[in-house]
């Protein structure tokens, strides 16, 4: 029997997939650098003993970084006469941060620039507020000046305060912008109103008519202003790197992409959150394809990658349902793809009822509910530092 | 041996259309097909073996296979008699430059997930790879018309309504989302 030419070209073919494809099939490579960590959210007053229980339980849980929380509106601040801001109250960051910072635990400091409540900025009006969709939402403009003076002065503020100080060498990074608004309608989500009528997905960062309409203008001044911002951190705390942290969905839109990449150049680190079990099952690939897409295009901007937060579906804190064999994996393809660290969402609850936690700041303990899940993570943290197997 | 000759098709498509292929052939190469694509899928982009997705993949193959065949022959019928069997017949031959393609394809994604916007020229080397087979498949499937009696301008103009029909559906697609600011073509801003 003898084989044509067409046969034989497709036989080739067949032989060169099937060697390539065996090629893809590796072990995972172990990158004993990876650190690992846990988000930490603080969002009211709590007592100097809860914040050394809780610097005590991180320890515990093998927490080499901790995403610590803060919103500025605990920073109490104020309107000076002469209209700048100031009168800020350090002492419940110094209460949470410094019990963290003296058991050897680094810092990635969350200030929360987000919505007006997590800001609270004393003299906000209306017209500070972004219009998106035709109507004003509860988020401070990027653009408008009096809400860049607050976050930039708050900053310097925090940087100043720390500079040269115990805490300061622990505070290994500022996040400027947690997963800002401006980005979270692009994807392929469609947006549906409260009527259920569904809109376009896409609305430009800030609508108000006395901003320019121009979807590339608006990213260019949003992107200056970040690195504004980083400029005013590295004034006081030279060390300190500065980050901008991307929600997982922002690769799934063009013009979220270009977003991103314009922020992404003004700082030294990038975050991006991936909640893998967000695609389709556990025992499939597309996590996995949707967890390494993100971090390759976060590669592109060359800078090094943090997984800020993760866990199994962000739809389903509510709920139980972490295979308890995720951790481990995750850790492992973390370390695999070149990710410089992973901190889990979220090691304390804060107040929502039911919100997914490892640790209840009220009850000081990890609840009985948690403990399968709590010791999976904390082995797969232990496991991919090279300790026990 | 016959099997082999359909999926050897995309090199000597006048002898695969020759060929007294039945539909369970086509059938079993397009298995085939499917199975290649299910440990693709898991292989370059997640560096293990999910067996679940190999097995679903099979009939995700076979079913674009069926709904592009049925959009061809319907284009087709209108100033033909060709049958749809035979319409299933060289979409079945022009479904194995899946083959190639997955060979192109398989160092990139291994490497970059699919993202699209990596790979040295950015875009250029998917586009370039989805391009050419895309231009291999759609010859073939213009070959097959003509094997089976079309007119040459009307196979040529069931490619083209076809081609525009898939293209005009993305941009609007697109546009939709995006409230008229964002076209597909803004893809190649990322390159």
């Amino acid at each position: 029997m003898t084989m044509r030419k067409g046969e034989f070209l497709i036989a080739l073919l067949l032989s060169i997939l099937l060697i390539e494809l065996s090629l893809c099939f590796r072990p995972l490579e172990k990158n004993l650098q990876l650190k690992v960590g846990y988000n930490v959210i603080i969002d009211r007053e709590i007592p100097q003993e809860k914040a050394e229980l809780l610097a005590k339980r991180l320890k515990e849980a093998n927490c080499e970084v901790a995403k610590v929380w803060l919103p500025t509106r605990l920073l109490k601040t104020k309107v000076l006469d002469n209209g700048e801001y100031g009168g800020w109250d350090f002492s419940l960051y110094d209460r949470v941060l410094e019990p963290i910072a003296r058991e050897g635990i680094e810092i990635i400091l969350e200030p929360v620039f987000r919505s007006a409540g997590d800001m609270n900025i004393p003299d906000l009006r209306e017209d500070m507020l972004v219009v998106r969709g035709g109507k004003r939402v509860p988020f401070p403009s990027l653009l408008h000046p009096r809400v860049r003076e607050y976050i930039l002065s708050t900053l310097e503020a925090i940087s100043a305060h720390y500079a040269k100080t115990e805490i300061g060498e622990k505070i290994v990074a500022i996040d400027i912008l947690n997963e800002p608004y401006i980005f979270n309608f692009g994807g392929l989500s469609i947006l549906v109103e409260e009527n259920h009528r569904v809109v376009p997905a896409f609305l430009m960062p800030d609508e108000k008519p006395d901003c320019n309409q121009d979807f590339y203008w608006q990213v260019e001044k949003i992107a200056e202003f970040v690195g504004m911002a980083s400029d005013r951190i590295k004034m006081h705390l030279r060390g300190t790197k500065t980050m901008v942290v991307a929600d997982g969905g922002f690769f799934t839109f063009p013009p979220s992409i270009a977003l991103h990449k314009a922020l992404w150049e003004k700082v030294d680190l990038i975050g991006i959150d991936p909640y893998v079990g967000s695609f389709a099952g556990y025992k499939n690939p597309f996590p996995w394809f949707y967890y390494k897409m993100l971090v390759e295009q976060a590669k592109q901007a060359s800078k090094p990658i943090w997984v800020t937060e993760w866990n199994w579906d962000a739809a389903w804190w509510y709920e139980w349902t972490m295979p308890l064999d995720f951790p481990k994996e995750f850790v492992e393809r973390s370390a695999d793809y070149g990710v410089e660290g992973v901190c889990f969402f979220l090691f304390n609850s804060f107040g929502k009822p039911g919100l997914f936690a490892l640790y209840d700041l009220e009850g000081d303990e990890i609840p009985p509910e948690k403990l399968e899940i709590y010791e999976a993570v904390k082995k797969a943290y232990e496991e991919i530092k090279g300790g026990e197997e | 041996m016959r099997l082999l000759r359909i999926l050897s098709g995309i090199f000597e498509p006048k002898r695969a259309f020759e060929a007294d292929t039945d539909f369970w052939e086509i059938l079993l190469a397009l298995v085939l097909d499917g199975s290649l694509v299910g440990l693709w899928l898991s292989l370059s982009l997640a560096h293990r073996v999910f067996l679940k997705v190999v097995v679903f993949a099979i009939p995700v193959t076979v079913l674009a296979w069926a709904i592009i065949s049925a959009i061809l022959w319907i284009l087709a019928r209108i100033r033909s008699k060709i049958k749809l069997y035979q319409v299933l017949r060289i979409e079945g031959i022009a479904f194995q430059a899946l083959i190639p393609c997955l060979v192109l394809l398989t160092p990139y994604t291994n490497a970059y997930g699919l993202d699209i916007s990596r790979y040295g020229g950015g875009i250029l080397y998917p586009l370039s790879v989805s391009l050419l087979i895309l231009s291999w498949a759609l010859s073939i499937t213009y070959l097959g018309f003509r094997h089976f009696k079309v007119s040459p301008r009307w196979s040529l103009g069931v490619l083209i309504a076809y081609m525009t029909s898939i293209v005009l559906g993305a941009e609007i697609f697109m546009r939709y989302l995006s409230a008229g600011h964002f076209s597909i073509f803004d893809l190649l801003r990322l390159a």
